[in-house]
């Protein structure tokens, strides 16, 4: 086992995890404003309704002749696909973000946890014997879901400095 | 519809819509929102906005 590979992984989570309890003692975080709570109502409503589409089109694939995916991995993609609908939602609605919060540790530990996935998904096989594996499929699916939610916080708080500007 | 009067109330007062959601305790993109049009604040809010520009409800809100 690659130990050198852990332990930094290990201090690049606990930074961000370290500031956040940091920021919590300080009462940092002043919580959502009333427009925020409107759009992460709506988002939830959004990502429900995406889980629910997900998993039923996965169910319907799963009994006729389509891809062959394991039980596990099934349930795991529509709930992801669902809490991605979510944090998309919010992020491009502005409601991501509490009042007062700073992003910089999240964007840190968003990047660590794509990462350890990605280093995870090595070697990996995702198809076996014509299953689409969890054991295999998991950690690629989640360093994927990892870097779309990454890559949409850098664009918005990029675009949101351009218009501040 | 744009909120005109919000936005001429804090340009009148020297403030940037950041100092404003600071004061009033909401985010920037929402008087962003108010000041445009896009989100139709509670009373509550209306009222906290009134305070921090020193205008009416009336003066703010009605049209």
């Amino acid at each position: 086992m690659d130990y050198t590979f852990l332990i930094s992984m290990l201090i690049l989570l606990a930074i961000p995890l370290f500031n956040i309890i940091l920021y919590k003692e300080k009462e940092d975080y002043g919580g959502y404003d009333e427009r925020q709570e409107i759009v992460r109502g709506k988002a939830f409503k959004y990502g429900f309704l995406t889980m629910v589409s997900v998993e039923g089109i996965m169910l319907l694939n799963a009994q006729t002749d389509g891809i062959s995916i394991e039980c596990n991995f099934l349930v795991m993609a529509g709930i992801l696909i669902g809490v991605l609908v979510v944090a998309l939602y919010c992020i491009w609605n502005d409601a991501y973000w509490q009042l007062k919060q700073k992003p910089m540790p999240f964007v840190c530990m968003l990047g660590a946890i794509a990462l350890c996935n990605m280093f995870n998904a090595r070697g990996k096989t995702i198809v076996a014997n014509g299953i689409v594996t969890w054991d295999g499929g998991n950690s690629i699916f989640l360093a994927v879901f990892f870097s779309i939610i990454l890559i949409n916080v850098i664009i918005k708080m990029y675009i949101d400095k351009k218009k501040n500007q | 519809m744009k909120n005109l009067k919000m936005k001429e109330a804090r340009t009148a007062l020297g403030l940037s819509q950041q100092e404003v959601a600071d004061k009033v305790g909401v985010s920037r993109q929402t008087i962003n929102a108010i000041e445009k049009g896009d989100y139709n604040p509670t009373i509550r809010l209306c009222i906290e906005v009134c305070k921090v520009l020193n205008k009416t409800l009336d003066e703010l809100f009605w049209e």
